[in-house]
């Protein structure tokens, strides 16, 4: 045993491996105080947290410590301490899940009444399911202390949550959720008494409940003065007074927590002309508890309105610009020194989306989109709008000042110049669905908010000019690509690399990384690799994290792709370190998620895919709270989800989460986009298995067309549709056409994909089978032998593989190589039999076989 | 650089003494920057081991305490705490005639964080005569071989159980062995795990995940060679296993 580290070893265990975990492995001290530094925090970064640590928080491993046994629960930690009680996170081990288990402080003294008053609640609250109240499981007794285990909700609280960067609309999502729980409580006859942003929870599912009815009763008239309760700040004037709480004074309570919530600001007075949720929470906040709305209901209606109105107005702006410019003229003659209005110039908008252009380009599209469109013109109208609405945001934020807006304002002139590209470049785009593909992925001004300030740059003279003529372009060959027009943006990738200056290395890195993304995009995954391993040595080079977090995540996604799960996986650690190592942002955290998806669900670890898939449908979900809940992303994090559910043999949901995707793909990205393949293709897969078979290739044959329509005949993303409509062909008994699908997709899938990759392995095992049937008897060895190298080479533990194994055991002992064959069978059996129960059914045959051939 | 700093440690500890040439020596020799996050407190080490009256004031009503804090949460009573927290005064700030050892923080993580590091290792090691090794699992062991399931089994089985454990231990990688004992034996949960290997829960999780499947697969294999238990009884012991070996996400 080495010696023990020294006390700043401690402080890097990430880095310090392996020597450290060599050492921690043997000395059984030091992983005792390396338990102890884990528990207090000491190092290392936090990643997630629940609530906002407070002091009184910290105390709790103390009075209870881990492990402790509360009933069946297992203690598991602390996640808070408040109002009447500490709560814990503790393991349930009968149900199998986590809760939260709140003790109610000293109950073993109260008296009678109040130890009633706690099970009343806990009473009430269990009758009380709604999705934006945290669900109260049960009230165990245990000793003479009484536990109330409620639903585990991991996430944070609304104070918390609100220190994160958030758009106005998803605060006012959020709020919502929780003024609908409040009122539910309400209407089930309790009074909250403590309603404050600490005591709303904000889920990772990005849902809103109110929790810690803590001094929360029955509303019970008889109750007599009730001592003072609740939190000063929220506390409305009359129970600050010495009057009951009851449902209008929680208004008032949750009228503060609104206000803030919305303008993070104090309350400021009443004004005629202020916005109007500001008008609506003032009435709630009235000191007469009489002049407030009647309930809670028609507080949260009065607020959705005023937010609708918020919205015209902002829309209404584009169309008063030019006499609002000239009034903003005048008052800056009389007044010289006061900023201008945030209106926008009306030159910005003739060039990028005024009537007269939109007119103009419908015509420069008909041919290319047909009826379509009006569509696509409608779509453009709402990113526009979006676009100025963020803009006149931003210019009101910089003109009240303190918002260090330099990379918002740089983000939001980037969105600007993409859209002015994709209108500019559409008309030339093969067809509508390429121009629907382009917006529904064009990154768009609303994601500017967490936007990092540009970097101070070191370039001068030509070198700088250079650089900023570069940066501008990149966002047209961004549309460019986003219009699958890969040839054309490769080509102006590499030109504009010849412009940039070699000192320029952060941009050099960057041209790399988007002329990766192009190649591989274009299908020629092959290529993109060392374009990409290229970029990563100047991402780490120039220490721009994160240019190495996205190289990565691209980087980690081609392997994924092209099915080396080992290189993938190898990333995925390294990725993550990056990746959580900078500021939040939602793009990469849901690429990463779904890639880590992605790899566990190529492994074979369903749940474990479906617990990111999950991640990454929430994080869509969310993202998609403006646009009705419905977006193209989160179609397809819907696909993966549905894919998991498949796997594991939950066949009726995977094909509701399908149906729901597809349904979702046809109205945000219509019927003719690549991504309505995906849905189709499980679909079908699933049809395959209930044996409907026309169903299924009703699916394929669509897939396909759609498909061939906008990749072309040759992408690899018609591999799988081509071996899938092989499989139905071949149980239909058209061996021939089944033979000749299963040939194109080896053909198109090896080049790009590489003959280990699971596909082509796949389909060359049912080409040796179809031959088998067909008495090429050496044909069918030759394409058995090199389906099991390929499985071999991939490692992948799939029943087609064991399936491969078993088939060239059956043309080896044909062929008299009975011990080979023997082997070759028996480790397939073995394989089979360990694969989940639905994908067991042919280990007989391969027993019965092994019984037969001695 | 160095200006600014100087004046961040003076506006923090208004009073406390750090000569400008030794804190840019003592950055440069733990090669730091001026500006980095913890070159402060390598200021308030200068301070310390130079003995400046201000920043033992510093020591005594502040690292003091969350010292004091980190060994009561660490379960342990005010006595022992007190003395530990004496040894550690001593320990860093006294150096008879050689340079006080606080000069040997690097400036990693924060202060006070180090010395609470320090003052944890000593108290466990004060009462701890001889440093252990973990070869048996003894501990984790025991949680599982007290499950009545495994109990009301005869000793030839017990043994054949517990050699088949130690021997699945024995085969886990060492950063999987880690992980299990911080959590089962030490009741670190997941969160506090990936905080302190720098990675994300998910990967905290699956890491643990991964460990217990691997426990107990082996086990099992080993255990259905080694005893001539039919496998259905294996299973019902596994499963008492697995439940007391239990994970959450």
């Amino acid at each position: 045993m080495g010696p023990c580290p020294e006390p700043d070893r401690w402080f890097d265990v990430a880095d310090a491996e392996p020597t450290l975990a060599q050492h921690l492995d043997e000395c059984v001290d030091c992983r005792i105080l390396a338990a102890s530094i884990a528990q207090l925090g000491l190092v290392g970064r936090q990643r997630s947290t629940f609530a906002s640590g407070s002091s009184e928080r910290d105390l709790v491993p103390e009075l209870i410590p881990v492990g402790t046994h509360l009933g069946r629960y297992t203690v598991r930690g602390a996640i808070g301490a408040g109002g009447m009680g500490v709560v814990l996170e503790a393991y349930d081990p009968q149900l199998d899940r986590t809760v939260a288990l709140k003790l109610v402080r000293g109950s073993r003294a109260l008296d009678g009444r109040a130890q009633d008053r706690v099970i009343e609640e806990a009473r009430a609250m269990a009758r009380l399911a709604h999705p934006n109240v945290v669900a109260i499981h049960e009230l165990v007794e245990v000793g003479d202390e009484r536990l109330i285990a409620m639903e585990y909700v991991p996430g944070s609280d609304l104070a918390a949550w609100l220190a994160g960067a958030r758009s106005t609309e998803v605060r006012l999502r959020v709020l919502l959720e929780a003024g609908r729980g409040l009122a539910a409580a309400h209407d089930a006859g309790l009074v909250h008494r403590d309603v404050k942003p600490s005591n709303i929870l904000v889920g990772e599912d990005g849902r809103a409940r109110m929790t810690d009815f803590g001094l929360a009763a029955f509303i019970d008239a008889t109750e007599g003065p009730a001592r003072l309760v609740g939190t000063q700040g929220y506390l409305a004037p009359e129970v600050a007074a010495g009057a009951i709480a009851d449902a209008r004074s929680d208004q008032y309570s949750f009228a503060v927590t609104a206000w803030e919530t919305l303008f993070a600001t104090p309350i400021v007075p009443a004004r005629r002309r202020g916005p109007a949720t500001a008008r609506v929470l003032h009435r709630a906040l009235a000191p007469d508890p009489a002049a407030r709305f009647a309930s809670m209901h028609d507080l949260l209606r009065a607020l959705i309105r005023a937010s609708r109105r918020r919205r015209r107005v902002m829309t209404g702006i584009a169309v008063g610009t030019s006499i609002a410019t000239l009034a903003v003229a005048a008052w800056a003659w009389r007044a010289p020194g006061v900023a201008p209005s945030c209106s926008l110039d009306p030159a910005v908008i003739a060039m990028v989306w005024s009537p007269a252009r939109k007119l103009a380009w419908e015509q420069a599209m008909r041919p290319v989109a047909g009826d379509q469109v009006g569509a696509l013109g409608a779509v453009i109208d709402a990113r526009w709008r979006a676009w100025q609405a963020a803009d006149v945001e931003l210019c009101v934020a910089e003109r009240r000042g303190g918002v260090a807006a330099s990379g918002r304002r740089a983000c939001v002139e980037a969105a600007r110049r993409r859209l002015l590209a994709l209108v500019q470049y559409a008309p030339s785009a093969a067809n509508a669905a390429a121009v629907a593909t382009a917006l529904s992925s064009l990154q768009g001004a609303e994601s500017c908010a967490t936007a990092a300030p540009p970097d101070p740059t070191t370039l001068d003279g030509a070198a700088r000019t250079a650089h900023e003529e570069v940066v501008a372009a990149l966002d047209e060959v961004m549309a460019i690509t986003d219009l699958g027009k890969y040839a054309q943006a490769r080509d102006r990738l590499v030109e504009l690399a010849a412009r940039v200056s070699p000192h320029d290395l952060a941009l050099q890195g960057e041209l790399l990384y988007r002329r990766a993304d192009v190649v591989a995009r274009a299908g020629d995954l092959p290529g993109a690799l060392p374009l990409l391993e290229q970029a990563l040595t100047i991402a780490e080079r120039t220490g721009k994290s994160a240019g190495r977090a996205n190289t990565l995540l691209l980087l980690m996604g081609l392997y994924v792709e092209v099915g080396d799960l080992d290189r993938a996986a190898a990333l995925a650690t390294v990725t993550e370190a990056v990746v959580h190592g900078l500021p939040p942002d939602p793009d990469r955290t849901r690429k990463l998620a779904s890639l880590l998806g992605g790899i566990a669900y190529d492994r074979g670890r369903y749940a474990e895919a479906e617990v990111h898939h999950r991640e990454v449908v929430a994080l869509e979900a969310e993202l998609a709270a403006d646009t009705e809940g419905r977006s193209a992303p989160l179609a397809g994090a819907l696909v993966n989800q549905g894919m998991d559910a498949h796997a594991q043999g939950k066949v009726d949901d995977a094909s509701a989460l399908l149906r729901r995707s597809l349904a979702m793909f046809e109205a945000t990205v219509g019927p003719e986009h690549p991504d309505v393949a995906l849905p189709l293709i499980e679909l079908a897969a699933i049809a395959i298995e209930r044996k409907d078979r026309d169903e299924a290739a009703t699916l394929y044959q669509r897939a396909l067309r759609i498909q061939t329509k906008v990749l072309g005949p040759d992408h690899p993303h018609l591999s799988e549709t081509l071996a899938g409509l092989a499989r139905v062909e071949a149980e239909r008994g058209h061996a021939a056409e089944a033979l000749t699908l299963y040939r194109r997709a080896v053909a198109i899938a090896t080049p790009a994909l590489g003959p280990q990759h699971p596909i082509v392995a796949m389909c060359e095992y049912r080409i040796a089978g179809l031959m088998d049937d067909g008495g090429q008897r050496d044909e069918a060895l030759r394409l058995a032998t090199q389906a099991v190298a390929g499985w071999d080479a991939n490692g992948l533990d799939h029943p087609d593989a064991h399936l491969s194994r078993f088939l060239l055991a059956t043309l080896l002992w044909r062929t008299g190589q009975h011990q080979r064959a023997r082997a070759l069978a028996t480790a397939a059996l073995g394989a089979l039999d360990r694969l989940p129960e639905p994908y067991r059914g042919p280990a007989e045959n391969v027993r019965r076989w092994l019984e037969g051939h001695r | 650089m160095i200006d600014g700093l100087c004046a961040e440690i003076a506006a923090r500890w208004p009073g406390l003494t750090v000569e400008r040439a030794s804190l840019e020596a003592a950055l440069d020799e733990r090669g730091l920057e001026a500006d980095h996050v913890n070159a402060v407190d390598v200021g308030l080490a200068l301070a310390l081991a130079a003995g400046d009256p201000v920043a033992l004031t510093v020591f005594d009503r502040e690292i003091c305490n969350d010292v004091r804090g980190a060994l009561m949460r660490v379960g342990r009573d005010d006595d022992l705490v007190e003395e530990a927290l004496q040894q550690v005064r001593v320990k860093l700030l006294v150096g008879g005639g050689e340079p006080a050892r606080i000069l040997t923080y690097r400036g990693k993580g924060p202060l006070a964080a180090w010395i609470q590091i320090i003052a944890i290792r000593e108290i466990l090691m004060a009462h701890r005569q001889t440093r252990r090794e973990s070869g048996g699992d003894d501990e984790l062991l025991h949680l599982a071989a007290t499950e009545p399931q495994l109990a009301r089994a005869r000793q030839g089985y017990r043994d054949a159980f517990a050699a088949a454990f130690r021997r699945a231990m024995a085969e886990l990688d060492q950063r999987a062995r880690t992980v299990l004992r911080l959590t089962f034996i030490d009741g670190v949960g997941t969160e506090a795990l990936a905080r302190f290997y720098g990675v994300h829960r998910v990967t905290a999780f699956r890491w643990l995940r991964d460990a217990r499947e691997a426990l107990l697969s082996r086990t099992r294999e080993h255990f259905l060679t080694s005893a001539d238990l039919t496998p259905s009884d294996v299973d019902s012991i596994m499963r008492s296993l697995a439940e007391s070996l239990s994970v959450s996400w």
